[in-house]
């Protein structure tokens, strides 16, 4: 009885040695091998966040923003900014303008809203004359309405889409033949934008010369991409992509984000650039703002940044 | 996948006669690299096998079971597989006998991103990279996209030492044979290509005799 315990026991804890063993010694997301000449330990961190606009020149909202994006370029962490949205009615423009004195370059987003109302054709050329942009990504999360409220952001099949982004592509070749465009991000949870992208190029979208965008929130959503990627890899082997946004919900779990979710995104999308959601999202209790890198931007309160923007600037 | 269901199905047809039944645990780390890429993993499994009574032509039995590889999530559509092993056991010693098998397992299932790999010096345009991801060729239920799973084999070799007559024990030493895409980018142009890559893995097995 007593030799039965004993190989039961030895058995046991070789067992569990040996899985405390590999649990040191291998890292299952196998990190990517991105070096970054910033000097705060996030090497993964991809210089590029997104940015709301709210407000104009001298209000809180952009002024305290673009002071904050500062910083982040200061500290080497920051080159490009993806604007919120960009619109026929010039919503947001101070924004644009601000950021090319600063010396960043620009992501811009036209909505399917102004798209729709105005025309696709019209719409972007009456944007495009107005702000200043590198990349214009035109519409984005069409199958959810972006998460908006109804009507935010009308909601269209990718076929539907496809048939008029098309046109508007050849529209932009022909007359502005050094525009460069985005596909609209696909979804960043759970199957629909791992499903919304497959149907994107089977429709066509791998025969223009335009960047893939992904969003990408959750671990559901990229082991679907994965799949999707490994499914035209050769096809997008020679494609530009942009993971459009990623982020953490929760100030506490930013930089473990950046840490172990980065690393992740870059094994499965070799992607050009990442876009941290957001600087802010508005300080109202119950949003989005849990992604946000600070907060209190607009609420009188003193402002707060968050670890991810500390450890970003070099402050902790 | 319907054939690999039939083959399981005429294995337990076939295990009707006489046999015996062990439940085994396994955990085991798989290194190696492709395309100089560097992949290192482990993983725990479960498994019911059964052994024949006498040894067939070339079999002694078969075993399934359930491979997890991202054990450091809650999710079970990350590097989660199915496994289908036949092996064909030899004993040697009498006096300190042991058993050596070697097995055959067919591994059915989802990677993940588990080896999806990207070397990259950092980010932005023309910045060259190599990506390497595993070719998947396989169907997986409920999963939405299609051919998102991954079937692959895996040659393996173990040593069986029995204690107490219920219990064993057994080192693994084997080989995962995988079919991977690889795409370099040289910072102008994407080359792709595809590459069959030979893992090493090795294991242990404890296993208790229930029948």
């Amino acid at each position: 009885m007593a030799k039965k315990r004993l190989i039961l026991a030895l058995t046991t804890s070789v067992f569990l040695s040996f899985t405390l063993a590999c649990d040191r010694l291998f890292n299952l997301a196998g990190p990517s091998s991105i070096t970054n000449s910033g000097f705060s330990t996030l090497p993964d961190w991809s210089p590029c966040v997104v940015i709301h606009t709210p407000g104009f020149n001298g209000a809180p909202e952009l002024e305290k923003q673009m002071q904050l994006a500062g910083e982040l370029k200061q500290a080497g962490r920051l080159t490009w900014v993806r604007f919120g949205g960009s619109f026929v009615n010039g919503d947001g423009l101070d924004y644009f303008h601000r950021a090319r004195t600063m010396g960043f370059k620009i992501f811009g987003i036209i909505g399917l809203q102004d798209l729709e109302i105005y025309g696709w054709e019209n719409a972007f050329d009456s944007i495009y004359r107005q702000y200043p942009a590198d990349i214009w990504e035109i519409a984005g999360e069409i199958s959810t309405g972006g998460g908006g409220a109804p009507g935010d952001n009308p909601l269209m099949t990718p076929e539907v889409f496809m048939l008029k982004f098309k046109r508007l592509y050849e529209h932009v070749r022909k007359n502005y033949p050094g525009v460069v465009l985005t596909s609209p991000p696909t979804f960043g949870s759970g199957s629909i934008g791992a499903v919304e992208l497959e149907r994107f190029l089977e429709l066509g979208m791998l025969e223009m010369d335009i960047i893939i965008a992904v969003n990408v929130y959750s671990d559901h959503a990229l082991s679907r991409y994965a799949a999707v990627f490994a499914k035209y890899g050769s096809q997008l082997a020679n494609k530009r992509i942009w993971v459009t946004e990623t982020g953490a919900y929760g100030p506490e779990l930013q930089v473990d984000w950046v840490e172990n979710f980065y690393p992740r995104l870059v094994n499965t999308f070799h992607p050009e650039m990442i876009c941290w959601y957001a600087l802010w999202v508005g300080d109202q209790e119950g949003g989005d703002n849990p992604f946000g890198l600070v907060t209190n931007i607009n609420n009188g309160q003193p402002l707060v940044k968050r670890p991810l923007f500390k450890k970003l600037v070099g402050e902790e | 996948m319907k054939k690999i269901i039939f083959v399981i199905a005429i294995f337990l047809l076939a295990s009707k006669c006489e046999a015996q039944t062990r439940l085994l645990g396994k955990i085991d780390a798989t290194k190696g690299s492709v395309a100089e890429q560097e992949f290192k993993w482990y993983a725990v499994e479960a498994e019911v096998e059964k052994s024949f009574k006498k040894n067939k032509i070339l079999l002694s039995g078969f075993a399934i079971g359930l491979r997890r590889e991202a054990t450091q999530t809650k999710r079970w559509d990350e590097g989660v597989y199915f496994t289908f092993r036949t092996f064909r056991k030899q004993s040697f010693f009498k006096k300190y006998p042991i058993e050596v098998i070697p097995s055959l397992t067919i591994l059915w299932g989802s990677p993940g991103e588990t080896l999806n790999r990207t070397s990259q010096e950092r980010y932005g345009e023309f910045i060259s990279y190599v990506n390497v991801f595993p070719l998947r060729n396989a169907e997986v239920p409920k999963f939405d996209i299609e051919n998102a799973g991954l079937i692959y084999p895996e040659l393996s070799v173990a040593v069986r030492k029995e204690f107490l007559k219920i219990l064993s024990i057994e080192p693994v030493v084997g080989i995962r044979v995988i079919r991977f895409g690889i795409v370099e980018f040289d910072g102008l142009r994407a080359h792709y290509r595809t590459d069959m890559a030979v893992l090493p893995s090795v294991g242990l097995k404890v296993g208790l005799k229930i029948h």
